[in-house]
C-alpha cells in the first residue's frame, strides 16, 4: 500500500480536484480502487492544524468534522516503532543526505514523510520531482513515484 | 434506559430525570460552544451515573439481555436521528458515532463478566468518570443525547446537526484516548474492502464539498516546512 505525500492528499481534496489536479486525482482514485493508500502522521498533522485554524476563525466545525471523517478512513502511519526506531531511521536518512556530494538537504516535513514510507516498507508517491530525485540520490530504500503536478495557476506558486 | 428498569430501581433514580432534562434543554437552546458541552456534561454526570449504575445492578445478571437493550436503544436513537437530520453528511456522522459506540460497548460487554459488573460500586463509577480520558466520552454522549432529544421533540434540524458534529468531535477525542491505551476501536469494524473504498471515496467527496477554494488555500498555508 503506497504512502502518499501531503501534496497528493491536498490535490485530491481540492474542491475542483478532478479538473484542477486531474493526474493527482486519478492517481489517488486508482489507489483507492486498488490496495488503498496510507499517509504519514506528519500529513495528518498538517491537514488537521489547518482545519483547526479554520475552526478558530469561526468558519464552522463542519469542515473539521468532514476532514476528521476522511482521516478516520485512511491508514495513518508514524515513526514511533519500538524505541522510536522510525525516528532513528529518519535521522540516518537525513545524515545520508548531508553526507552526499553535493549535500542534499530535505525539509523536515519531506524527510519525515518519506522516512515514514520507507520505515514501513511502503512505496512512496509525491508530486515533487525534485524530492523524488533527491531520495533516489541517497539510495532511498523503497520505490518513489512522481505524479506530475498540474501547472500552477497564474500568480500561485507551486509548493514542495 | 430508565424505562427498562424494574419499578423499584426506577423509583430510586427518578430524581435524575430533571437534571438530565435541564442539561439537555440547555444544549438545545443556548449558544453551542465547547464550554457549554463541558459544563452540561459535568452537571449531568452524577445523574447519568445513578441511572447507569442502577441499570448495571438491575440488569447485569443477564448480560445478554442488557447488551440487547443497549443495542436496541442505539438503533432507536440512530433511526430517530437519521430520519430527522436531512443531509447525507450528518447521516454519515451519525453512522460513525453509533458505530464507534457499538464497538466500544461491544468490547466492554465482551471483556467483562456479569458478576464483575455487579460488584462495581458507585465509588468505582465516580473514579472511572473522573478519569481525564473519560471526559470526552461523557461530553460526547451528553451532546448526542441532546441531539436525539431535539430529533424526538424539537423542530430545529440545524441544531440537531450541530449537536451531532460536536458529539462526533468529542468522541474522536475519546477514540484517540483509547488508542493511547492500546485499544483500537473502529466505527466500521465489519466493513468489507469494497465498503471501505466507498466510505473513503464518499469522505473525500464531502471534504471537497465542504471546503471553499479559500479554505483549501488555508490548509495549504498550514503545511510544515522545517520544524525549527
Amino acid at each position: 500500500m503506497t504512502l502518499i505525500d501531503t501534496n497528493l492528499v491536498s490535490a485530491f481534496l481540492h474542491p475542483d480536484a478532478p479538473t484542477r489536479f486531474p493526474e493527482q486525482h486519478a492517481f489517488v482514485s486508482d489507489l483507492i480502487a486498488g490496495d488503498g493508500f496510507a499517509i504519514a502522521y506528519v500529513t495528518q498533522f498538517e491537514l488537521r492544524r489547518g482545519a483547526e485554524e479554520l475552526l478558530r476563525r469561526g468558519q464552522g466545525r463542519r469542515k473539521l468534522v468532514t476532514l476528521e471523517k476522511f482521516l478516520d478512513r485512511v491508514e495513518v502511519l508514524g515513526l514511533d516503532g519500538t524505541g522510536g526506531s522510525g525516528w532513528n531511521f529518519a535521522a540516518r536518512l537525513w545524515a545520508d543526505g548531508r553526507a552526499h556530494q553535493p549535500a542534499i538537504v530535505l525539509t523536515d516535513a519531506d524527510l519525515l514523510i518519506a522516512a515514514t514510507a520507507a520505515f514501513h516498507a511502503r512505496p512512496f508517491a509525491t508530486s515533487e520531482g525534485r524530492l523524488a530525485d533527491n531520495l533516489r540520490e541517497i539510495a532511498f530504500p523503497v520505490e518513489v513515484r512522481v505524479v506530475p503536478a498540474a501547472a500552477p495557476a497564474p500568480g500561485q506558486a507551486a509548493r514542495r | 434506559m430508565l424505562r427498562r428498569l424494574p419499578a423499584q430501581a426506577r423509583a430510586s433514580v427518578t430524581w435524575a430525570k430533571k437534571p438530565i432534562s435541564d442539561g439537555l434543554a440547555r444544549l438545545r437552546s443556548e449558544p453551542l460552544t465547547d464550554e457549554l458541552a463541558a459544563v452540561v456534561a459535568e452537571q449531568v454526570i452524577a445523574p447519568m451515573q445513578a441511572v447507569g449504575g442502577a441499570a448495571w445492578h438491575a440488569l447485569a445478571a443477564n448480560l445478554d439481555s442488557y447488551r440487547a437493550a443497549v443495542m436496541t436503544d442505539f438503533a432507536n436513537d440512530e433511526g430517530t436521528l437519521l430520519a430527522f437530520v436531512d443531509d447525507e453528511d450528518s447521516r454519515d456522522t451519525v453512522a460513525w458515532i453509533t458505530g464507534l459506540l457499538r464497538s466500544f460497548y461491544g468490547t466492554i460487554f465482551t471483556a467483562i463478566m456479569p458478576q464483575q459488573l455487579a460488584t462495581v460500586d458507585e465509588g468505582a463509577w465516580r473514579e472511572i468518570a473522573s478519569m481525564p480520558e473519560f471526559a470526552p466520552f461523557m461530553r460526547g454522549l451528553t451532546v448526542l443525547m441532546a441531539a436525539v432529544e431535539e430529533a424526538r421533540v424539537g423542530t430545529d434540524r440545524q441544531r440537531a446537526r450541530d449537536l451531532v458534529d460536536v458529539a462526533f468531535l468529542e468522541l474522536t477525542q475519546f477514540r484517540d484516548a483509547l488508542r493511547r491505551h492500546g485499544l483500537q476501536l473502529s466505527a466500521f469494524p465489519y466493513a468489507t474492502t469494497e465498503q471501505r473504498r466507498e466510505l473513503l471515496t464518499q469522505a473525500a467527496q464531502r471534504v471537497r464539498k465542504a471546503l471553499t477554494t479559500e479554505d483549501w488555500s488555508s490548509l495549504q498555508a498550514a503545511r510544515v516546512a522545517n520544524l525549527r
